[in-house]
């Protein structure tokens, strides 16, 4: 499952929907529903089952909002950008 | 891309491939907050640079002290704004560390629809549902914490 061929692997498994439970499933919906598509970044952290049905939907709430954002969507994700690529995160 | 191919920086590529564009965000904005040339691009109002310089703060964890560039963001955003701008810089610099820490690939990109930018009606109520369990039983699932009386030197 890793697509970037020159760069080490994942250390740890993503969960395919295959192997997920009951309630990892449930969170895979919620991503689906809010998120577009399951990210593998949710596919991992959803190894912590107790951590991710708090995450994803904090996740979906600051990174798009409903109707109580205050920020509109192109402004948070030009904040995200930038802040990534200081980060150079490389994954 | 070239920032992201330079960087080998994957999860940026996927903001970039991914998610800038579902917002309205044109490769060449993107290409331009991925350099130091965004601080002069006549394609971003004042509010967005703002807002770009306090991720670029957050990202190098100047936030605290640069004045300057508070300064700016008050001048354009309400406190309920900055808030918001805060955890999104924030919880992007979260995702890079795990992301990086775990070594999580990228997707291919997906083709997001321009309307992807905030959350519809029924997946409002999805959400505000699924907090709404959260809300009524974390309680129960993390149990109270026990709490000691400072020691005296502590008190002190």
């Amino acid at each position: 499952m890793n697509d970037v061929a020159d760069g080490p692997p994942p250390r740890v498994d993503i969960i395919t929907d295959d192997q997920a439970s009951d309630e990892v499933l449930a969170i895979f919906a919620g991503a689906e529903e809010l998120l577009a598509f399951v990210s593998n970044y949710a596919r991992t952290v959803t190894n912590a089952p107790g951590i991710a049905r708090w995450a994803i939907p904090m996740i979906a709430s600051i990174q798009r909002g409903g109707s109580d954002a205050a920020l509109d969507p192109r402004i948070k994700e030009l904040a995200i950008l930038r802040t990534s690529t200081r980060n150079r995160c490389f994954f | 891309m070239r920032v992201a191919a330079f960087d080998r920086a994957p999860f940026w590529r996927t903001q970039f491939e991914t998610a800038a564009p579902s917002v309205g965000i044109t490769p060449d904005e993107a290409q331009l907050v991925g350099t130091d040339e965004w601080e002069s691009a006549p394609t971003f109002s004042e509010r967005e640079r703002a807002a770009i310089t306090w991720g670029d703060r957050i990202a190098k964890r100047l936030a605290r002290r640069d004045a300057a560039a508070y300064r700016v963001l008050k001048e354009h955003c309400s406190e309920e704004e900055i808030v918001e701008l805060t955890a999104i810089a924030s919880l992007a610099a979260m995702a890079d560390r795990i992301t990086n820490a775990l070594r999580i690939s990228p997707e291919p990109p997906v083709g997001l629809t321009a309307d992807r930018g905030t959350i519809d009606a029924a997946g409002d109520a999805w959400r505000r549902a699924m907090f709404g369990d959260v809300a009524t039983t974390w309680r129960q699932t993390f149990g109270p914490v026990a709490r000691a009386e400072p020691a005296e030197e502590i008190r002190r």
